[in-house]
């Protein structure tokens, strides 16, 4: 008796148990093995759980449109590998989430082209205290949609909610002066070269407990304008793939957890448009600068998520994603025109 | 107590709710309406028997498994019960034996600690690895494995 005495049904069930990132070597291993991943429902699965509803709407509309217009089909395999290799979340180990949004463009028109965006979060349960908080990231893109970097805390009623000014400073990019002015800061650019900031440029940095539900209230968001990623992506570097990549850091120096308990607070960086990533999230750090004298000196954390939470594929990695669809006659421009055209998403075209 | 007969002849008394914890079990027992009748498994042998009747001893308390959808079974791969780690520590043949009477049983608790106990044999490894771990051969042609490794080339670009 042997693992290949198993009936295929049996392969795939331990299959499903598997992380998406271990399937290749799963399928490398032999025939009988690769062929167990030949099954639709196990891809449709996999995809529905990593891309939720939205993610399946839109691959589905472009996978019947795909047939329709080459009288060829799209595998759920295929369109899951492609995806994985743009997204490339092998290293969240299931930490990071990936969640899909629609949102109507303007409000006032709410038939009109949606907005597509992506959020990507995590929660940690910290104690009451002073955190610093630090996004590093880069794009390798000329243009990004808009970008919101925001921290959350789970609301158990415990804490009071004043509202709060905290300095903000993109580090090794540009600095920023934050003017405080109620509940939204208008963030006023002042690097070496007084670039003109128009209206629409301005960066905006919600420092304030707000609520934006009833079981959530935002410590901390920073939303940065299309034109803005720009200023602050400065610095450039060469990733390992040697494509030129442009890094931005956002720092929040104090941000305060407040009440008498530990908390959940929610990380997430959200991008405007893209079913594929346009930005690579190299790292996001938490550390306490003060801790509450409530808390048992037993429990002060060490918190730090400085694994790669979210890496963005390089245009040639999607590519040879994509290229191995040309097998089976699916050209990558084929593909990715069409999830532009029927999503008004973004994929990387050379 | 149920009687139940393995594929080599041996019999085991159980008790009914151990029993139960097997769906084919239980719907035998309901089909043929007399908890004294003997209950024949012929899939499987003594041997097997007795360790999936030890499993079912232990859990014969447990609550029946919600209808899950197996969308999430990823992330609670490594989520093996203690007690169910060390029952599954046995040499493959075993593994696999129990694994094909908890599918033909119908006792989907166990068959998912089976599964889930070969997926982390499995994971991190590469496919020279798991062929190592389960001692099987490599049958792909050059051409074959040239072909599936461009097609997960971003995989092992990691």
């Amino acid at each position: 008796m042997s693992v290949l005495d198993l009936p295929v049904e049996l392969l795939q069930a331990i299959a499903r148990h598997l992380p998406t990132q271990d399937l290749p070597s799963f399928a490398l291993t032999c025939a009988t093995f690769n062929r167990s991943l030949d099954c639709e429902s196990l891809w449709a699965s996999r995809f529905r759980n990593d891309y939720h509803a939205e993610g399946v709407f839109h691959a589905r509309t472009v996978m019947d449109h795909y047939s329709h217009a080459h009288r060829r089909n799209i595998t759920w395999r295929q369109m899951c590998v492609a995806l994985h290799a743009a997204w490339n979340t092998a290293c969240t180990d299931n930490t990071w989430k990936v969640e899909f949004k629609l949102h109507s463009r303007n409000p006032d028109r709410p038939r009109g082209i949606p907005a597509y965006w992506v959020r990507v979060f995590t929660t940690m349960r910290v104690p009451p205290g002073t955190y610093a908080v630090r996004w590093n990231f880069d794009s390798s893109q000329e243009y990004l949609g808009r970008v919101n970097f925001q921290v959350a805390l789970d609301d158990d009623g415990d804490i009071e909610t004043p509202d709060r000014h905290q300095d903000l400073t993109l580090s090794d990019t540009t600095a920023i002066d934050a003017d405080s002015d109620g509940g939204k800061d208008k963030i006023r650019l002042d690097d070496d070269d007084h670039t003109h900031q128009t209206p629409q440029d301005t960066l905006t940095s919600s420092t304030t407990n707000g609520r934006v539900g009833p079981d959530t209230q935002v410590l901390h968001e920073t939303a940065l304008s299309p034109a803005l990623i720009a200023e602050v992506c400065k610095r450039t570097t060469a990733d390992r793939h040697g494509t030129e990549v442009k890094m931005g850091v956002i720092d929040v120096p104090n941000m305060k957890v407040e009440g008498h308990e530990w908390r959940d607070i929610t990380i997430s960086i959200e991008m405007q448009r893209g079913l594929t990533p346009n930005m690579k999230l190299n790292a996001i750090t938490l550390h306490p600068t003060r801790q509450d004298a409530a808390i048992d000196s037993a429990f002060v954390p060490t918190i730090e998520e400085s694994a790669h939470p979210f890496v963005r594929s390089t245009e040639e990695r999607c590519r040879r994603a994509f290229d191995s669809f040309g097998n089976s006659g699916v050209s990558f421009p084929a593909v990715a025109n069409m999830l532009k055209a029927t999503t008004g998403c973004w994929m990387p075209l050379q | 107590m149920v009687k139940l007969t393995s594929s080599d002849g041996e019999s085991f008394d159980v008790e009914k709710d151990v029993a139960e914890r097997s769906i084919l079990i239980k719907n035998m027992i309901e089909d043929v309406g007399d908890d004294s009748t003997e209950i024949p498994i012929p899939n499987v042998t003594a041997n097997v028997l007795k360790k999936v009747l030890e499993w079912c001893e232990h859990h014969k308390g447990d609550p029946a498994p919600a209808n899950e959808d197996d969308t999430d079974a990823r992330k609670k791969s490594t989520d093996i019960d203690e007690w169910d780690q060390k029952f599954m520590q046995v040499d493959q043949e075993m593994l696999f034996e129990i694994i094909l009477a908890a599918n033909y049983l119908d006792i989907k608790a166990l068959l998912e600690v089976g599964c889930k106990t070969v997926a982390n044999m499995i994971k991190g490894k590469t496919p020279e690895e798991i062929r190592r771990t389960f001692n099987i051969q490599n049958d792909f042609t050059p051409e074959e494995e040239a072909q599936i490794r461009r097609e997960n080339e971003w995989a092992e670009d990691r």
